[in-house]
């Protein structure tokens, strides 16, 4: 891999991971490299961002599910006994 | 996009526990909308704390669901009640969108293909050789060079929009 795509992969392993082995060598080449704590809390909010839109993805997946349930057949008895419960 | 084994662990969810939790919210005087809703939020955070973090369960999965969706409807049920004693509105606006939810929206125009990559390693936590599957690699190798350069792809997008981590996760 070339060494932009490695930096990647020891701050993944420092900050993810928590590797103490790529903790010491983050310490170590930012001495050496000043923009390499940039780069980290950017790979950081991208973590973020991957979260974010993986929910969203799981919230959708999950309304399929539920549709699913309160509208086809095979799954009426489920449904009739969650409706009874709201009856007043 | 449905995905059979997650979507196979969310049925059995709603078949085993979602009429415990919709009988207890109903006894409180929820509706089956509340009950729903409530249950899709429990059901995302169990998933991140037994999947995503990779934490064991102490209590059954039954058990923990049931207790998150609790906690979940009692903090709903405060939140109508301080909002309700407010101004008596019944706060149906549209809520707005928080800074990561634009950027996701943003990222997604540059790049679907490598964010659906990303989210399937880092949230679904695929191995490496489901994802090579999934996204058609011929190796672990290929699929994790390739990961690594849509890290980089999405980081320089971030990195473009000049977002900070405070802004993002404030």
């Amino acid at each position: 891999m070339r060494t932009s795509l490695h930096n990647l992969e020891i701050i993944e392993e420092a900050f993810l991971n928590n590797s103490k082995e790529h903790q010491v060598l983050i310490e170590a080449k930012s001495l050496l490299e000043p923009k390499l704590q940039k780069d980290i809390l950017l790979q950081l909010v991208t973590y973020e961002a991957v979260k974010t839109y993986g929910r969203e993805l799981f919230k959708r997946e999950i309304s399929e599910v539920e549709n699913e349930l309160f509208s086809q057949s095979r799954f009426s008895a489920f449904r009739q006994k969650i409706l009874s419960y709201f009856k007043s | 996009m449905k995905t059979p084994n997650r979507s196979a662990l969310i049925q059995g969810l709603y078949l085993e526990s979602f009429p415990d939790v919709a009988k207890y919210i109903a006894s409180k005087g929820g509706t089956l909308d509340e009950a729903k809703e409530i249950f899709q939020e429990g059901i995302v955070r169990y998933y991140e704390h037994i999947v995503v973090k990779q934490n064991p369960l102490k209590s059954g999965d039954k058990a923990y669901l049931f207790g998150i969706c609790r906690n979940l409807w009692h903090s709903h049920f405060q939140q109508t009640i301080k909002e309700t004693a407010l101004d008596g509105s019944d706060f149906s606006e549209e809520p707005s969108f928080t800074e990561s939810e634009q950027l996701v929206t943003y990222l997604k125009s540059v790049g679907q293909k490598c964010m659906n990559l990303l989210q399937s390693f880092y949230y679904e936590k695929l191995s490496m050789t489901q994802l090579a599957t999934r996204f058609g690699y011929r190796s672990e190798r290929s699929a994790t060079v390739q990961k690594y350069k849509c890290l980089e792809k999405v980081r320089n997008e971030v990195k473009s929009k000049s977002l900070t981590y405070e802004d993002f996760i404030a």
